[in-house]
């Protein structure tokens, strides 16, 4: 019986171990046509939190900050997008590179109108968004928009060159970057 | 202090004095600056004699100071002035020395005193005359945008802001037209000499440089860029590359010749170029996208001895790691290109702190390919199309 114990501790150890090891395993190169599986992790600060992306659906990730005023103008844009597309494309604002969590959450509530969709906060350098997601596709400026299909980083954007024809591309399958650029 | 004492030292002073003078007399500039009788404080000059920074401080007693010192040739100087006031705040000037007494002279600020030398001084003169109307337009400029700032006026910011790049676009005909007219002008050559900083085309560069005196082609700064462009001449599309060896990670060498048959990038970079992930970003694409292509990367990192980086480390954070990337080492700080301490392979592909990071694409016959490899923009698009694909 005691062995026993021992045994499954032994397994749930090594299973923690496996774990927070596959948990680390660091994204080092994220760019069009990289399989995407893992969201980072960060803090939900609205919507749905997501972990893990699915096959079938489509996402718009715009990164911003408070103090980015560009990605600031962007926002009602993805509100629109969000009210016309919302049932077909998860929407998702990351917030990076904001040093105070308060001030995005102040933020937030001063401009809810403007900010229809999911919002995570993603933090500063030593962040997992940062280290997973900036770094590994070389976010050096925002705002800077990925959109992801079929569990594959299909494109990385900007929001002036996301409108509604590029997401019907998308919901009817037919995207490629060329096709995309065309649209602008 | 006694009278032989005295003696002694007013002796060796005369010596000194009529030696310098004797000796150095073309050599020498003075600055004799008078301005505002309230302006105590410290004055330092700052300048590049024969590629070596020199720094002189006066004090500042009564808004009069004095410097001298000794230059080659002509060189651009800066005089940074902080007040004994810590309250008030420090002046910074651009000015040109000549070896000649100069004088500065005002009754207030030291940016608004004038600076009487010689030929340079005159061609800066000329320069800014030139230049009153953009600054006058500027300052105006300047103003409406603060204007549309407070009023959150979003149209007339982008109205505003085609306005200031016009303004830039003349203010760099007004430079080009007075470097163009001022053939044999240390100020003006001064100006030009940074077009050719980093790296350039030996063909638009050349006819530009021989339109200049024999003067200035055969000054300091001439005969950096004659060097440059042999060197880049060497390095043509077509000739063939220089060989070098390094050892990789494991302390194997590594020889360029040893990887003929297959087609080469050959990145130069160092590790404090910033920011470095759009760096190791695009050669990790190149990796990626590449690699059913008959082509390796052969990645040669410099860094100094004593470096606070871990080669390894850095190479695994940069994704570097790829199969098709050989990674070598040149145990070499990146410094200026002027400066002597370089390894043969900094010499061989004319390599300098203004150039790196850099990347070659050579052929599987040892052939130069490409000799700069888009980085930023799309390098394997850059690369396919040198590859004729």
């Amino acid at each position: 019986m005691k062995k026993n114990i021992c045994l499954t501790i032994t397994a749930a150890l090594w299973l923690l171990l496996f774990t927070t090891y596959t948990a680390n395993a660091q994204v080092v190169y994220l760019d069009a046509g990289e399989k995407v599986d893992n969201y980072p992790k960060v803090e939900w600060l609205r919507g749905v939190p997501l972990e893990r992306f699915e096959k079938d659906k489509i996402y718009v990730i715009e990164l911003w900050a408070t103090w980015c005023r560009p990605c600031i103008e962007a926002l009602p844009h993805l509100s629109d997008l969000e009210s016309k597309f919302g049932d077909k494309v998860v929407f998702i604002g990351q917030n990076v590179m904001d040093p105070d969590i308060s001030k995005v959450k102040a933020f937030i509530a001063r401009n809810e109108k403007l900010m229809k969709y999911n919002i995570a906060y993603g933090g500063m350098e030593d962040s997992d968004f940062y280290k997973n997601w900036m770094k590994p596709s070389a976010t050096i400026g925002i705002p800077r928009t990925f959109v992801i299909q079929n569990n594959t980083l299909v494109w990385m954007t900007s929001p002036s060159e996301l409108n509604e024809r590029v997401l019907q591309l998308l919901v009817d399958k037919k995207f490629n970057i060329e096709a995309a650029q065309k649209l602008k | 202090m006694n009278l032989k004492q005295l003696i002694k030292y007013s002796a060796a002073f005369i010596l000194l004095l009529t030696s310098s003078l004797g000796l150095y007399a073309q050599n020498t500039f003075s600055i004799n600056g008078q301005i505002g009788k309230y302006q105590q404080g410290m004055i330092t000059v700052r300048y590049t004699d024969n590629n070596n920074g020199v720094a002189d401080s006066s004090k500042v007693a009564d808004g009069k100071f004095s410097l001298k010192g000794k230059i080659t040739e002509p060189t651009h100087a800066s005089l940074t002035f902080i007040p004994a006031d810590k309250q008030k705040i420090g002046e910074y000037r651009d000015m040109f020395l000549d070896p000649v007494a100069i004088t500065i002279a005002g009754d207030s600020t030291l940016n608004t005193a004038k600076i009487k030398g010689g030929p340079s001084s005159t061609d800066i003169d000329a320069l800014s005359k030139a230049n009153e109307p953009i600054v006058k337009k500027g300052t105006d400029l300047d103003k409406r945008m603060a204007k549309a700032k407070e009023d959150d006026d979003q149209e007339k910011m982008k109205e505003l802001g085609a306005e200031r790049r016009q303004l830039l676009d003349e203010q760099a005909a007004i430079r080009a037209a007075f470097i163009k007219s001022h053939p044999d002008s240390y100020v003006a050559f001064g100006l030009w000499v940074r077009k050719t900083r980093g790296f350039f085309l030996p063909e638009e560069i050349e006819p530009e440089f021989n339109s200049f005196s024999v003067r200035m082609r055969n000054s300091i700064q001439g005969k950096i860029v004659t060097a440059k462009l042999e060197g880049a001449k060497r390095l043509f599309v077509g000739s063939t590359a220089p060989d070098f060896t390094l050892n990789d990670v494991s302390g194997k060498p590594v020889s360029l010749s040893s990887l003929k048959g297959k087609n080469v990038v050959l990145f130069f970079w160092g590790r404090a170029w910033f920011p470095f992930e759009p760096i190791s970003f695009a050669i990790t694409k190149i990796s990626r996208q590449l690699k059913d292509e008959n082509l390796v990367i052969l990645s040669v990192y410099f860094d100094t001895p004593n470096s606070s980086y871990e080669w390894k480390q850095v190479l695994e954070e940069s994704a570097l790691t790829a199969g098709n990337i050989i990674n070598v080492k040149d145990t070499m700080p990146i410094l200026p290109y002027y400066r002597k301490e370089k390894s043969e392979l900094m010499k061989a592909f004319e390599m300098s702190g203004e150039t790196i990071p850099h990347a070659y694409l050579i052929s599987t016959e040892g052939k130069i390919l490409n000799r700069s490899i888009d980085l930023f923009k799309d390098p394997v698009a850059d690369i396919k199309k040198s590859l004729g694909k």
